[in-house]
């Protein structure tokens, strides 16, 4: 019984490891043109309004950014190169997110850096506290406190979490 | 005259909390009971005074006395009571006057409820009183809204007209203040104890407490401002990580990050400077979301016009921000006791993971919504930072929080032993499975929803067993019934259930987002009336245009039937709203909610259950219609068959989102309760407990 | 003591970074097409004539795009009618009409004066190779065909002038 259970567990992560790959690997292969101009639309940003994206805003300069992608889309233009040219004429600030160059670099690197560091510091950490923990047969103890604790219900801690 | 009084009231109500914070402050450093007493009066006495003069603001704006300025700037006399009411928080001035009511008021209500710490107490009060100050001095001198008008107007300007069309702005942003001001509370007791400095004693489970409410009121602001943005904006969503959704969301973060981190710091005595920081930075992050939302730094919707309390509320957030710091940097590890574990996997590791991955969103967020000012100031590049940046950045942590969020309850406290984990995880894991599969087997698809619906299946069966387990264990000791048994135990320790309690909300949240994200659909057609359009298997039918006049506003609404399968499901009228002197009308969108439209069958009498058939087509069953009114040619002399361009969202389980948020409010209360006393135990399990105190002692 | 000096060097940078953030615009932007070279179109006037950008070669020409139900843009009509007076042997003047019905813009003209080129740009595909996000906007062009200035809302006599030198010269 609990055998299978593990490979199931390992079945899943396999599965969604291959929805996931197959997510990044097939970037959402939209249909219509209208599906595609509001992909592009979505990642732009209504100059004239505020945090809208074109997609989103009912406003004038929208309808004319959006029938401007469905032109170059029916021309046969890449959703990059369309943006590109977007980019020529109104500067990065029409893209909602920021550009991976430049400063831009700093935006997209900084949060999965402070992510990794902080897993390294975190391991780090844990090791080191690990080697100041009591003895394993405290611990033992400790664990079949907790359970005590939920078998009486109480719950509260004894060590002092309750409430006054 | 009101004027004159309301200007009056907030003047003496700054020398009196001035005062109070001084003699509080001296109070504390000479441990001077006389003197923390004259600070508690002084803070009523702010209280008092405040409350007259947003009640004298109130009669000033129901009675049109259009000499006071904020009157003769936000109110007309075309507009609503209800809205003339609430437009105390509509517009800067009146915001501050309100904040500062609330902060009074949390001052007072937690001087009388809190009757321990007779050390930190007057620091407390002086910290409390010394940001009401701040707050006072603002709405007296620069953000005076009782400052004359000459000569007296004889009509205003009205409020901001996005804020008059949805009754949820009367709830709405008063939850988000009640969650922004009431920060200030656990703020200025963590500040108490570092001002005292030696190690830290009962502080944090005070702290806890007055945290919690905050934390609670945010939740509920932050989901009744989606639901406002749904509502009222009209573009089909609830959240376009606008900066001032960030502001609100970045405080809520760090607080959520607290209440976890406590945890660890009960049971083991660690991490206190760590716990310390982030409550501390909730509301840092607090005063930071009112700077960016009322200086015009930041572009956003919601932001105030600009005026000159931005500077001011630079330089009070400059102060409290090196205040703090410096005080936790200069103090902060005499709080603390060394850091142990016992194990490596166990629960204590998982909340320190946790910790990292919140703290991370919450860095991510802070810097999307500064990063076109650092963009600009260090390279003169002008960039837009928006919700693509922060799905691909900010969801992806999310969704390790998720997951961990189905571990974390697993783990035993000091060590994990693995037969524990393969009982409480795998079962878990193969439900997370059968529910991908299972969904793609009647044809959902969408990478992002899978996950997250097997993620959430797996978060929840975790959580629900170890409830299980929990009543299971107690009905074994105590042999009470199922129910009863559930009772005592959940009252015995409402934290633990109220934190699971929110963890099925944020499930319920996340789930709908997720739906509601990846399954959107839209389409929009020029119709005349009696023409149809077919969206997603709906047939929209266009019945005509009925331009209908009110007191303050023309409001031009388009009739609009719904079907599926040859069933009526009712008649929309999306509207767009032309105020005089605005030139863009404003857009009202109608929408068919389905849990609310659930219990209007009830009452209404026709089939109140939801169409589960197209359950069996792999479509969702949970679905929002959401009808937009672009635009109309109107025909003057016949406008019934005004031709109109109507936009419909196919919006999938949205309603979650709400239901959600209800339950995160009802899990924070339940987190509030105090606990049952422990009752008298049955004789079985006499023995553990004599166990349990031995141990302990 | 020393430690508490660490919150400065979080505190600093970020005030100041907040503190700059008042000298700047969040709505504004900043143009790309400016000193780079003018956009090519070939559109129709208001009368039904083609134009096309080649004909314009060789001598400066200021691009307004305008619509009639801008209020800004009547608000700039007088200056404009005056510029155009002053300098329209020098300088080529070219309305476009940006998201107008071409009835409303020919009693616009009608009313306020105006009889320099009027061209419309039906699907805004000249409005947006110029990056023109808002009406009114004036682009300022020299004789070699690269944008020298672009004035965002109404434009000013103060601010023609000027332009007009640096185009001419």
């Amino acid at each position: 019984m609990r055998r299978w259970l593990g490979w199931i567990a390992i079945g899943w992560l396999l599965v969604l490891c291959a929805l996931a790959l197959a997510a990044y690997g097939s970037a959402a292969p939209r249909t219509s043109l209208t599906d595609r101009t509001m992909a592009i639309a979505r990642d732009l940003r209504c100059l004239v309004c505020q945090g809208e994206s074109v997609a989103d805003s009912p406003s004038g300069f929208s309808q004319g950014i959006r029938g401007e992608i469905r032109r170059r889309l029916r021309a046969g233009e890449s959703a990059s190169q369309i943006e590109n040219f977007l980019v020529s004429r109104y500067g990065d600030k029409i893209l909602l997110a920021p550009p991976a160059s430049g400063i831009g670099n700093l935006a997209w690197l900084a949060p999965p850096a402070l992510v990794l560091a902080g897993v390294v510091l975190l391991v780090m950490l844990v090791l080191n506290w690990r080697q100041r923990g009591r003895a394993p047969a405290a611990v033992v103890l400790d664990e079949y406190l907790e359970r005590v604790r939920a078998e009486i219900g109480a719950g509260a801690p004894a060590t002092g979490s309750g409430e006054q | 005259m009101t004027g004159l009084l309301g200007h009056l009231a907030v003047l003496l109500a700054l020398i009196l909390a001035i005062t109070g914070a001084v003699l509080s402050y001296r109070a504390g450093r000479q441990r001077d009971e006389r003197l923390a007493a004259i600070g508690r009066r002084c803070a009523v006495g702010v209280l008092v005074l405040v409350a007259a003069a947003v009640l004298l603001m109130e009669v000033a704006l129901v009675g049109h006395d259009f000499s006071v300025r904020y009157v003769a700037d936000e109110g007309s006399r075309e507009t609503p009571l209800y809205y003339t009411i609430i437009s105390l928080w509509g517009a800067l001035e009146g915001s501050i006057l309100f904040w500062g009511f609330l902060l009074s008021l949390y001052t007072v209500a937690f001087l009388r409820f809190t009757r321990r710490l007779d050390d930190l107490m007057p620091y407390a009060t002086a910290i409390l009183l010394g940001i009401s100050s701040f707050f006072l001095f603002v709405i007296a001198f620069p953000g005076d809204p009782f400052a004359p008008v000459r000569p007296v107007p004889a009509d205003g300007n009205g409020p901001n007209v996005l804020l008059q069309n949805n009754p949820m702005m009367g709830i709405h942003p008063p939850l988000l203040y009640l969650g922004y001001v009431g920060l200030a509370v656990p703020y200025a007791i963590a500040m108490a104890a570092l001002i005292r400095g030696g190690p830290e004693t009962d502080t944090l489970r005070l702290i806890r407490r007055w945290s919690l409410v905050p934390w609670t009121f945010l939740s509920l602001g932050i989901i009744g401002g989606m639901w406002w943005a749904y509502a009222v904006l009209g573009w089909g969503g609830y959240w376009s990580w606008d900066a001032v959704e960030n502001a609100s969301l970045m405080p809520w973060l760090v607080t959520t990050a607290f209440l976890h981190s406590l945890q660890v710091q009960e049971r083991r005595r660690m991490l206190k400077t760590w716990t310390i920081s982030l409550i501390i930075a909730a509301f840092l992050f607090s005063v930071l979301g009112t700077f960016l939302t009322r200086s015009g730094v930041i572009a956003s919707v919601h932001s105030f016009t600009q005026s000159s309390i931005g500077p001011i509320f630079l330089v009070f957030f400059a102060v409290v921000l090196v205040g703090s710091l410096g005080l936790v940097f200069a103090r902060g590890h005499e709080l603390g006791a060394p850091a142990a574990l016992d194990g490596t996997i166990c629960r204590e590791t998982a909340f320190l993971f946790n910790n990292l991955l919140l703290v991370a969103i919450t860095f991510t967020v802070l810097l999307g919504t500064i990063f076109p000012l650092i963009a600009e100031a260090l390279q003169g590049a002008q960039l837009s930072v928006g919700a693509p940046y922060f799905n691909h950045v900010a969801v992806p942590i999310g969704f390790a929080l998720l997951f961990l969020m189905g571990v974390g309850p697993a783990l035993p406290w000091g060590v994990a032993r693995l037969e524990d984990l393969q009982y409480r995880l795998l079962p878990a894991v193969a439900v997370g499975v059968a529910v991908v599969l299972m969904l793609l087997l009647i044809g959902v698809r969408g990478i992002g929803a899978l996950v997250t619906f097997g993620a959430a299946a797996f978060v929840l069966t975790v959580t629900l067993g170890r409830i299980l387990e929990d009543v299971r264990a107690r009905r074994r000791s105590t042999g009470e019934g199922p129910v009863a048994g559930a009772g005592h135990l959940f009252a015995a320790n409402p934290r633990r259930y109220g934190g699971y309690l929110v963890h099925l909300g944020v499930l319920l949240v996340v789930v709908g987002i997720a739906a509601s994200q990846v399954y959107q659909v839209r389409a929009d057609a020029l119709l005349k009336p009696g023409q149809s359009m077919l969206v997603d298997g709906y047939t929209i039918r266009y019945d005509g245009f009925r331009p209908q006049p009110q007191s303050n506003r023309m409001v031009l609404g388009a009739q609009v039937s719904a079907f599926r399968g040859g069933r009526m499901l009712g008649t929309f009228t999306p509207s767009l709203n032309v105020y005089p002197g605005q030139a863009e009308p404003v857009v009202t969108p109608a929408v068919r909610e389905e849990p609310f439209d659930l219990v209007a069958g009830l009452f209404s009498g026709r089939n109140p259950l939801p169409d589960l058939a197209p359950l069996f087509q792999g479509r969702n069953p949970f679905e929002d219609l959401y009808f937009v009114l672009q635009g109309v040619d109107a025909h003057m002399k016949h406008p019934a068959t005004s031709p109109a361009t109507i936009q419909v969202f196919v919006n999938p389980m949205v309603g979650f989102i709400w239901l959600g948020g209800i339950i995160i409010g009802l899990g924070g209360i339940t987190a509030l309760l105090p606990a049952a006393r422990r009752r008298r135990v049955p004789a079985e399990a006499a023995q553990p407990t004599l166990l349990a105190e031995e141990v302990t002692a | 003591m020393k430690r508490a000096f660490w919150a400065l060097v979080i505190a600093v940078p970020l005030v100041a970074l907040l503190a700059a953030g008042f000298q700047h615009d969040p709505n504004a932007v900043k143009s790309p097409v400016v000193n780079g070279p003018a956009p090519g179109f070939a559109l129709r006037t208001l009368d039904g004539k083609a134009l096309s950008s080649r004909e314009l070669r060789g001598k400066p020409v200021i691009v307004n795009f305008w619509a009639s139900w801008c209020l800004d843009c009547q608000y700039e009509h007088p200056d404009l009618m005056r510029a155009w007076k002053t300098y329209g042997n020098a300088v080529t003047f070219v309305g476009i009409d940006y998201q107008d019905q071409a009835s409303d813009a020919r009693s616009f003209l009608k009313k306020y004066g105006g009889g320099w080129t009027q061209l419309v740009d039906p699907d805004q595909h000249t409005a947006i190779d110029f990056g023109v996000y808002g009406v009114p906007e004036t682009y300022f062009i020299d004789r070699h065909g690269v944008v020298r200035y672009k004035a965002t809302g109404p434009v000013t006599w103060d601010v023609m002038t000027r332009e007009i030198k640096r185009i001419t010269a």
